[in-house]
């Protein structure tokens, strides 16, 4: 029987590559993106379809939610994965860019997760994208606040979907994307410089764990976090 | 200086955490901009999920906050930290707050008591 996978985020960067795999590996998806590229996403990838969908408003997690249901019925694989930024200074931090980034990377996928309660088949799996960064992170208070909260949300929800549904977290840390290579050479190399493993992550480095906590392999997994950065999280 | 206490009520929904964890930042923005300490108290269980699902989201959602301040402030002094308190009775929790306090630290998350011994750092 084909799995069904609802990726949000799935436009682009590390969305579309775990929807790459996920398609390779015999899924059925589902992308949602509140950028209209996730329709030519969807297309390329062939065994998908798309909804552009902004999570933070109730009326459109209900438009994913009855889509899903009329299209697939039922969900196997729910990665929550959708996330922004808007870096400041602590001090400086506008109280607005503090809520706008929990509101999308925190609650947003909270509330597609309950939404989604009913949908989510016995044994199903939902994926939760947090951050090496849940740590703590230099000019992010509310990008950390609502990567740890994410965790927290993973930690509570496994213990009460248990043992229906699994539910886990996936930390990526320094990861080559448009944002990464915007950096100043110099301070990217400096960042690299301190990852054990000698290089910088590639996306698909997060989408083969994703993968991995939402197959039966990790059918003994639920409520944990599975960093994936290079060993940044233990070096000095 | 007396740290700013940030003490969350048990959230009950999506937006209540949402409200909490704005209210919680503005809070220690404008704490560490006048030099004071802050020390958020949170229920241990709440960090691995014990309680509620909107209370695990908030209490780690301010670990977050708090490690954020001690990531970026360490240097300029800041102290922001989180204690995460037994279920049961904590003891006294104005010495508590004093010894955090007075150890200058920032940026961490002190669990009280054994209810999370054997568990995951949270």
């Amino acid at each position: 029987m084909t799995r069904i996978a609802v990726v949000t985020g799935g436009a682009r960067g590390l969305g579309l590559a775990i929807a790459r795999l996920l398609a390779d590996r015999g899924h059925a998806l589902v992308l949602v993106d509140r950028d209209d590229a996730v329709r030519d996403t969807a297309e390329q990838l062939r065994t998908a379809s798309a909804v552009v969908a902004d999570l933070t408003a109730d009326e459109d997690v209900r438009r994913v939610r009855d889509f899903v249901r009329e299209t697939h019925g039922s969900v196997d694989v729910l990665v929550n994965n959708a996330g922004i930024t808007r870096d400041a200074r602590l001090a400086t931090m506008a109280e607005a860019d503090f809520t706008a980034v929990v509101e999308v990377n925190l609650l947003a996928a909270m509330r597609l997760t309950f939404a989604l309660e009913a949908e989510l088949r016995d044994g199903s799996s939902v994926v939760n994208m947090s951050s090496r960064a849940a740590l703590g992170n230099f000019g992010q208070a509310n990008y950390v606040a609502s990567k740890s909260g994410l965790i927290g949300f993973t930690r509570g929800l496994a213990l009460r979907w248990s043992p229906r549904v699994r539910v886990n977290a996936v930390a990526p840390g320094l990861i080559d994307s448009p944002m990464s290579r915007a950096m100043p050479p110099r301070v990217l190399d400096g960042l690299v410089a301190r990852i054990p493993a000698g290089r910088i992550g590639e996306p698909e480095d997060v989408a083969k764990a994703v993968a991995f906590l939402a197959s039966d392999d990790a059918s003994y997994i639920t409520g944990q976090v599975l960093t994936v950065c290079g060993g940044r999280s233990i070096a000095p | 200086m007396r740290p700013v206490l940030i003490r969350p009520a048990d959230p009950r929904s999506l937006d209540e955490v949402g409200d909490g964890l704005r209210a919680a930042f503005v809070t220690v923005r404008d704490a560490v901009a006048e030099g004071r300490p802050v020390v958020i108290l949170v229920r241990a269980g709440d960090l691995l999920g014990h309680h509620s699902v909107y209370g695990a989201a908030y209490a780690n959602g301010l670990a977050g906050i708090a490690r954020a301040a001690g990531f970026e402030g360490a240097r300029a002094g800041w102290q922001v930290n989180v204690v995460a308190l037994p279920d049961e009775d904590a003891g006294d929790e104005e010495a508590i707050i004093t010894a955090v306090r007075d150890l200058g630290l920032t940026g961490q998350v002190l669990t009280l008591g054994a209810g999370l011994a054997g568990k995951v750092i949270p």
